[in-house]
């Protein structure tokens, strides 16, 4: 019976977070626009269109009630590729993300709680990474090791986490001075529990907010190496659609166009959704 | 009767005006302390702020290191101790603090947190042996019925509450020292016995010992058998609670008793031989209280005095009675 | 009431909405507050002292709502009063110490600038006229008159508190409400600054509120008290009378369950069951579920108020002749 209402007060927690998140009317809007691209992305192989590697139409078709996005230079549905390019980028996006919200969960959360040569350490790798640009830097690794999507989104991944072991490293450092945590280490919890279960689950909502920032950032990053030839040559992204399609751009405008209008419209989406899940976690009052 | 708790000269000293390479003065909130608690007794730690009992009690716990000195835990010198021997440290040894809300994970049920102390330290229980532990702790502590409070989470809890289920929590392992910080600051009046009176059950149902960290000597006096006094780090009188209300001989404790209000508005006031306010010591020698008391000589100022017998059993740091012995 | 009484509550009741349910912070209170004396209002948590002295200076939150009751200071109703004529009155005719927090002061100006510009706020004098009025108060409360360039932080506890003091008495006010002033504080500097308190008030004539949750510092440093229970003035009248012969139950219980130096050890007694919980207050007598002489009737109806001596007045549904067992 009791079990039942730890459940439903982490439920309750849930609901409270999402009627306090349908109060913020841009946070609704995103959230709307992300799942429906999501949606589509998801039900891409199963939606009633084109096959968007096949070239049977005739290329550089201006949109059209047949083709409502046009088709490219190799007589590929735009519209069809532009789904099926969903999903390629929004994985991108989210690993990125994942990763870096590991890396800099784990690392912020050792330096803050650790403390002493081990914080120093940790800061200093922190403090180097945010100096590098992470665009040429993911730039370099790709062009001599190769534009697999999956090193993309290690790359990315691994270079854009320090600024969540930042915020996470600030957040430990204020509650590892809370009592429980003292009642914690005289009942006899280990240090690396209370760090895990105590510590961190107190701390992690500013990251939430943060992580759905990168997860959009990310996706540019990957569109600019794509853009620039890098990136996987077998998989479809918006970038590499934006690439292929440039050198037509004052002629069939829509082949790099709505490629970019999705990346614009999504990544937006994203930052109302991130900003909206800042607004609910941050300090009350 | 042997002690259980004995400290050594313990100090502990938090760095106060540094520079990067070194440290130029210390805090001394706990400067010299030799003090021994007993089997089954409650005592009081009685100071103001800046007096070094708090700092004291999270030593005693191992939630600080000392600076210099030992403590030792039945004979044993536990002083530098880690590992699987810390552990086992940690079930003889409890603490709980002054404000029950923060002392629990908000996100964690009472009975989560309740578990925890008891996955921590027994490995093999059956989901029904913790259960019960839990069950019957909560009865122990006055929250009845606990299925009632088992799946609540700290903040739907009332303060009283709350505090109670931090005993429960502390005494599920039976330690042999519970170490209460200011339990009852936080709570309201009409609350305070309720603790109060927990505490003394638990010391003669658990046989453990309480050291009782608080400011109040009032609350003091009616849960203790003895009672330490500190003053700006060092102990300053230690006697039985009632000897020590009654006779206070330390300049200090007598100030104390003379400042301490009662519900009586038609009761005489009393004089308070002391002056100003206490200054956190960083390069004092001599007697702490020097700059106030309005006893003090000469010798005050440099000699620190030494915490001696005074009576049976009633100890006294002041030079009036070095001097009367020489 | 007898005599030009300083402030006059009548049937005062204060709700506030939270969550959308209402919470009844004051009920039909009602009592004096005698001039050149010192009336103190004793109340634990969720007793509504708070809301009282928010009240009377007229700055309860949004939230809150005064719904019905008067009160009079000088003659005219507070609550009746516009916001401009509140301005005239509230840091000048009557005056808070607020509670004592680190914060209470900004921490970046020296003291004796903040307190002097705020004298020139409300009062129009010049710059080194009103530094000089800070002196003189400063002089009054026992600070040198080379803390006025101290900072805040830079001061202890009850250095601090003296400051916040001298801060209310800047424009000579009538009234003085102080919001728990030894709350926080040791038990020296407090004794000194009641004594401070009392021999201040008898200095000036300046007539004060002290609000506390500290039953012995009320005792110690009021005339008169009221005793506060979940919004209810279960007990009002001159301290000698409450303090050793209480005749409402709440009262005697809580002064029964109270730590009390002078009482023999284990002399206490504990008040069964919580607080109120004002979101679902008990029928008739909020203390009724507490209550050891608790009958049938506490139970259906509010209780009645009653004068029980001169001066001394009870909201129960009994009188208790005699008075209530009590031990000293």
């Amino acid at each position: 019976m009791g079990e039942e209402r730890v459940r439903f007060e982490s439920l309750k927690k849930l609901r409270r977070f999402f009627i306090n998140y349908s109060k913020d009317k841009f946070g609704v809007v995103g959230f709307v626009i992300l799942a429906t691209i999501a949606a589509l992305a998801v039900l891409a192989p199963y939606l009633p269109m084109a096959n968007p590697t096949i070239l049977i139409y005739k290329p550089f078709l201006s949109p059209s009630l047949e083709h409502p996005m046009g088709t490219d230079a190799l007589g590929r549905d735009l519209l069809s590729r532009v789904i099926w390019g969903a999903r390629t980028s929004i994985a991108i996006g989210i690993m990125a993300a994942l990763i870096s919200f590991i890396v800099g969960l784990t690392l912020g959360g050792i330096a803050g709680y650790y403390g002493g040569l081990l914080d120093d350490f940790i800061c200093r790798v922190v403090d180097v990474f945010l100096v590098i640009p992470v665009f040429f830097l993911a730039l370099f690794i790709v062009a001599i090791y190769g534009g697999n999507v999956f090193y993309v989104m290690a790359v990315i991944g691994l270079l854009i986490w320090p600024s969540n072991a930042r915020i996470i490293r600030a957040q430990v450092l204020t509650v590892k001075e809370g009592e429980f945590v003292q009642a914690a280490k005289v009942i006899g919890v280990s240090n690396l529990k209370i760090l895990f279960q105590h510590i961190v689950p107190n701390s992690i909502q500013p990251l939430i907010a943060n992580t759905i920032l990168q997860s959009a950032g990310a996706m540019i990053t990957e569109a600019g190496l794509s853009f620039l030839g890098l990136g996987d040559p077998n998989a479809i992204t918006w970038g590499k659609m934006i690439y292929l399609g440039q050198v037509y751009v004052t002629t069939c405008w829509w082949i790099s166009v709505f490629p970019g209008l999705m990346l614009l419209l999504t990544v937006f989406a994203l930052h109302l959704i991130g900003d909206a899940a800042s607004k609910i976690f941050s300090p009350k009052g | 009767m042997e002690a259980i708790v004995k400290t050594v000269n313990l100090k502990k000293y938090f760095p106060h005006e540094k520079t990067i390479f070194k440290v130029k003065s210390y805090i001394r909130a706990v400067d010299g302390v030799d003090v021994s608690l007993y089997p089954r007794e409650i005592v009081g730690l009685v100071g103001e702020s800046g007096s070094g009992k708090t700092t004291l009690g999270k030593v005693l716990a191992k939630l600080e290191d000392p600076t210099e000195g030992k403590v030792l835990f039945q004979r044993e010198d536990v002083t530098k101790v880690k590992g699987k021997n810390l552990k086992s440290f940690r079930r003889k040894v409890q603490m709980i603090f002054q404000n029950p809300y923060t002392s629990f994970d908000p996100r964690y049920s009472i009975h989560s947190s309740l578990l925890e102390p008891i996955n921590t330290h027994i490995r093999g229980l059956a989901e029904e042996e913790k259960r019960g532990m839990v069950h019957k702790i909560l009865e122990d502590v006055g929250l009845m019925p606990p299925k009632e409070f088992l799946y609540r989470y700290p903040h739907e809890m009332s303060g009283g509450q709350l505090q109670r289920a931090s005993i429960a929590r502390a005494m599920l392992l039976n330690p042999q020292l519970l170490i209460a910080d200011e339990p009852t600051s936080m709570l309201d009046a009409s609350l305070r016995v309720g603790i109060l009176n927990l505490l003394m059950n638990i010391k003669k149902e658990h046989k453990s010992s309480i050291l009782f960290i608080t400011h109040d000597i009032a609350t003091a006096k009616h849960i203790c058998d003895r009672i330490i006094v500190m003053y700006l780090g060092k102990v300053v009188e230690v006697a039985e609670a009632e000897e020590l209300i009654e006779n206070p001989m330390h300049p200090y404790v007598e100030a104390l008793m003379g400042s301490v209000l009662t519900a009586n508005p038609k009761a005489p006031e009393a004089e308070v031989r002391i002056s100003g306010e206490p200054q956190l010591s960083i390069k004092s020698k001599g007697c702490r209280l020097a700059p106030r008391c309005l006893y003090a000589e000469e010798a005050c100022k440099t000699i620190e005095p030494p915490l001696l017998e005074v009576k049976k059993g009633h100890f006294a740091a002041c030079h009036k009675f070095s001097r009367s012995s020489k | 009431m007898t005599k030009v009484d300083i402030i006059k509550i009548e049937d005062l009741s204060v709700e506030y909405s939270f969550r959308g349910k209402t919470v009844k912070a004051l009920s039909n209170v009602s009592f004096d507050v005698p001039p050149r004396k010192i009336t103190a209002i004793l109340g634990e948590s969720g007793s509504g002292k708070s809301t009282l002295a928010k009240t009377i200076l007229g700055v309860l939150p949004p939230n809150g709502r005064v719904v019905k009751g008067k009160i009079f200071f000088q003659d005219k109703n507070l609550l009746q009063l516009s916001g401009k004529e509140i301005q005239e009155i509230r840091g000048k005719r009557i005056s808070l110490i607020p509670q004592n927090a680190l914060n209470a002061l900004s921490p970046i100006h020296k003291i004796g600038n903040q307190l002097s510009e705020v004298l020139k706020e409300r009062t129009m004098l010049p710059k080194d006229k009103a530094l000089q009025r800070v002196k003189e108060v400063f002089k009054i409360v026992g600070l040198s008159e080379e803390m006025v360039n101290k900072y805040f932080f830079e001061l202890s506890g009850g250095m601090r508190e003296r400051t916040l003091i001298a801060a209310s008495l800047l424009c000579n006010p009538d009234l003085v409400i102080a919001d728990e002033p030894t709350t926080g504080l040791d038990a020296i500097i407090q004794y000194k600054l009641l004594k401070e308190f009392r021999s201040l008030q008898a200095k000036t004539g300046l007539t004060m509120i002290f609000i506390s949750h500290d039953i012995s510092a009320c005792a110690r440093v009021s005339d008169m008290v009221a005793v506060l229970y979940g919004g209810f003035l279960f007990e009002y009248g001159p301290s000698g009378d409450v303090f050793l012969n209480p005749r409402n139950p709440y009262t005697f219980m809580l002064l029964r369950s109270h730590t009390d130096i002078k009482k023999e050890k284990g002399d206490i007694v504990e008040i069964k069951g919580s607080p109120v919980d004002l979101l679902n207050p008990p029928t008739g007598c909020f203390f009724h579920p507490r209550c050891p002489y608790a009958e049938a009737i506490c139970r259906e109806e509010l209780p009645p108020i009653k004068e029980v001596e001169q001066e001394h007045f009870i909201q129960c549904h009994f009188s208790f002749e005699g008075g209530l067992k009590w031990k000293q």
